[in-house]
């Protein structure tokens, strides 16, 4: 090998070992193959939401509205069944300040009365929808038996019992003033309960308001677990007259009296549950013009100082039956109906509503006369009846 | 010549390349053990300590509890009731020493925190991701600390961003951290009613490595 070719090779074999020390520095540079020593901690944080149980059963009523004021009483619970809310329940009963479009869009105050639907959003944004009436009124608690927690809030404070909580119930009383013109008959309204604690939500219990001196509804209710059809029946603070101090008249000027309105019930196809009526009226049935006491009362006769709802006659079989009912001023009732799932034929609880007038031709007159439109009452059937519920 | 030249040079390459493997996996082998596998971290350290559980800034006291993953079985901090719109906050702490144990990190290293939360929703049944953000600053490590201050500043966690872990000859260290998770519009599907029976679990993982 002469001096030249052994001069080339050592140059190759020094470039590669060159090349070779710097591949182990630059290896020597790579942290992550060089690492050695590795730990790890692992921990955990479960949290379970609790639920909130919040309920009602203001759902389905009515509500007579005179002068444009009503007032309607319902119970706020924190519970539902068994179940109970672990945390505390903050709430308020206001009038919405906005109302939204199906899109969560807000509606100007302009434009209520034109909008179709009305909506209130819930803490997530959603539109609930509320009954379309609901923004001419104004909502005032004139009466809570719940823990006031300032500024117009109420609250159920959460106490603990064994594993569960202790369940409450706040009685409420509204008033709720109309804007915008005297009611026409019967409209739908919604109170919004504003939840502001755990979180904020809203709670919606639509209504029937009317300017009837009678008003009906209705709502499904459970009674251990039972459902059933629930007639709530509300009566004006007096007959006779308006708030104003204006005579109740019909429209061929038959004054209204201020004595019980009478009620018929007929119903098919449903079970009437009779042990509440002792709820109602308990007790002997006297009759003031029969000196026999406990003697049944005269279905042709009224009451004037009746003070709550009196049952003058009730007769039923296993699916029908027929209650007469004479109620007075100011009553506010439920009766409870259990639908019979092997009926055959139509179901249905109509009334015959009766109220005591006066004749405007001759004012010793006095006679029950079907609370119809003749008199700014209900649209009856050709039976002169009006259907509750079906 | 030339091919035992071409020969040599190969052989250089290949001893070469044959060193380099054997150092590398000389770095997980350790050869003082005769167990059977091999232990990894003995010589680094952390210590993990929980703290506070907090739930809308308010301090709640969770229950510790365990349970089992692949055959593990680790530990847990339970909580009840929990609504949406709640925000929960956990803290803890991360040092290099544990002052109880006496044991002590004795090599350089790194380590990064990580976390991620899960929604469960049965009644709807889903699950969702939901976002977390960990903070942390250095904090006293004893009384004697007396340069590190009490209340520093709070430094967002960025991913991939690690944490120094000095040995302890070098420098004690105390870091505090905080996960804070907020469930706000991560659930905009959501109503009030797909909350019954929801879960919120939060997973921590710390993982720390030696620089060398």
């Amino acid at each position: 090998m002469d001096n030249k070719q052994f001069k080339k090779r050592i140059i190759i074999l020094g470039s590669i070992f060159l090349l070779l020390i710097c591949i182990y520095l630059f290896s020597s540079g790579l942290r992550t193959t060089i690492s050695r020593y590795i730990k790890r901690e692992q921990d955990e944080i479960k949290a379970y939401y609790t639920s909130l149980y919040f309920a009602s059963d203001g759902e389905g009523k009515s509500l007579a509205v005179e002068s444009n004021i009503g007032y309607v009483e319902f119970n706020l619970m924190n519970y539902i069944g068994e179940d109970v809310t672990q945390r505390d329940i903050e709430y308020k009963i206001v009038k919405p300040s906005t109302f939204y479009d199906i899109n969560g869009n807000a509606i100007a105050e302009q434009d209520l009365a034109a909008a179709e639907k009305l909506y209130v959003l819930d803490v997530w944004g959603k539109p609930k929808e509320v009954a379309k009436s609901t923004y001419l009124y104004t909502v005032e608690v004139v009466n809570n038996t719940g823990e006031s927690a300032g500024s117009g809030n109420y609250k159920f404070t959460y106490e603990k019992l064994g594993t569960s909580a202790v369940g409450k119930t706040h009685h409420v009383n509204l008033k709720l003033t109309r804007s915008g013109g005297e009611i026409a008959n019967e409209e739908d309204v919604s109170i919004v309960v504003q939840l502001e604690k755990p979180y904020k939500e809203v709670f919606i219990i639509n209504m029937k308001a009317s300017s009837r001196i009678i008003t009906f509804s209705n709502s499904t209710t459970n009674k251990l677990d039972v459902p059933f059809e629930e007639v709530f029946i509300q009566s004006a603070d007096l007959y006779a007259y308006f708030k104003n101090g204006t005579q109740r008249t019909s429209v061929e000027h038959d004054p209204f009296t201020s004595k019980a309105v009478k009620l018929t019930l007929t119903w098919s196809g449903f079970i009437l549950d009779e042990t509440e009526l002792e709820t109602l009226h308990n007790g002997t049935l006297n009759n003031p013009d029969d000196k026999d006491t406990g003697s049944k009362i005269n279905e042709d006769t009224y009451y004037l100082d009746i003070t709550k709802p009196t049952i003058a006659s009730i007769k039923a079989t296993k699916t029908s039956g027929q209650l007469v009912i004479f109620v007075p001023q100011s009553s506010d009732f439920s009766l409870y109906f259990l639908r019979d799932p092997n009926h055959s034929g139509s179901s249905y609880v109509k009334v015959k509503i009766e109220i005591y007038i006066k004749d405007a031709s001759d004012s010793n007159n006095e006679k029950y006369a079907i609370y119809d439109e003749k008199y700014y009452g209900f649209t009856l059937d050709s039976d002169k009846l009006y259907t509750v519920l079906n | 010549m030339k091919k035992r030249f071409i020969f040599f040079a190969a052989y250089i390459i290949f001893a070469f390349f044959a060193f380099l493997t054997a150092v590398t996996l000389a770095k997980y082998v350790y050869t003082g053990n005769t167990e059977v596998g091999f232990q990894v971290g003995s010589t680094l350290f952390f210590d993990y300590q929980r703290h506070e559980l907090y739930r809308n800034d308010q301090l709640i006291v969770g229950v510790e509890t365990e349970y089992v993953e692949d055959g593990q079985t680790y530990q847990r901090i339970e909580t009840m009731n929990v609504v949406p719109g709640d925000s929960l906050v956990y803290h803890f702490y991360v040092s290099n020493f544990d002052s109880t144990t006496g044991e002590v990190n004795v090599v350089d290293g790194l380590f990064y925190p990580n976390a991620n939360t899960k929604l469960s929703l049965p009644m709807k049944g889903k699950i969702y991701e939901v976002d977390c953000t960990i903070q942390y600053r250095q904090v006293p490590y004893g009384d004697d600390d007396t340069t590190t201050p009490k209340d520093d500043v709070w430094k967002n966690l960025v991913v991939g961003g690690y944490i120094d872990l000095p040995p302890v000859a070098t420098k004690k260290v105390k870091y505090e951290f905080k996960i804070s998770v907020l469930i706000d519009d991560q659930v905009e599907d959501t109503t009030s009613d797909d909350y019954f029976d929801a879960v919120l679990t939060i997973k921590l993982f710390i993982n720390a490595a030696s620089d060398n």
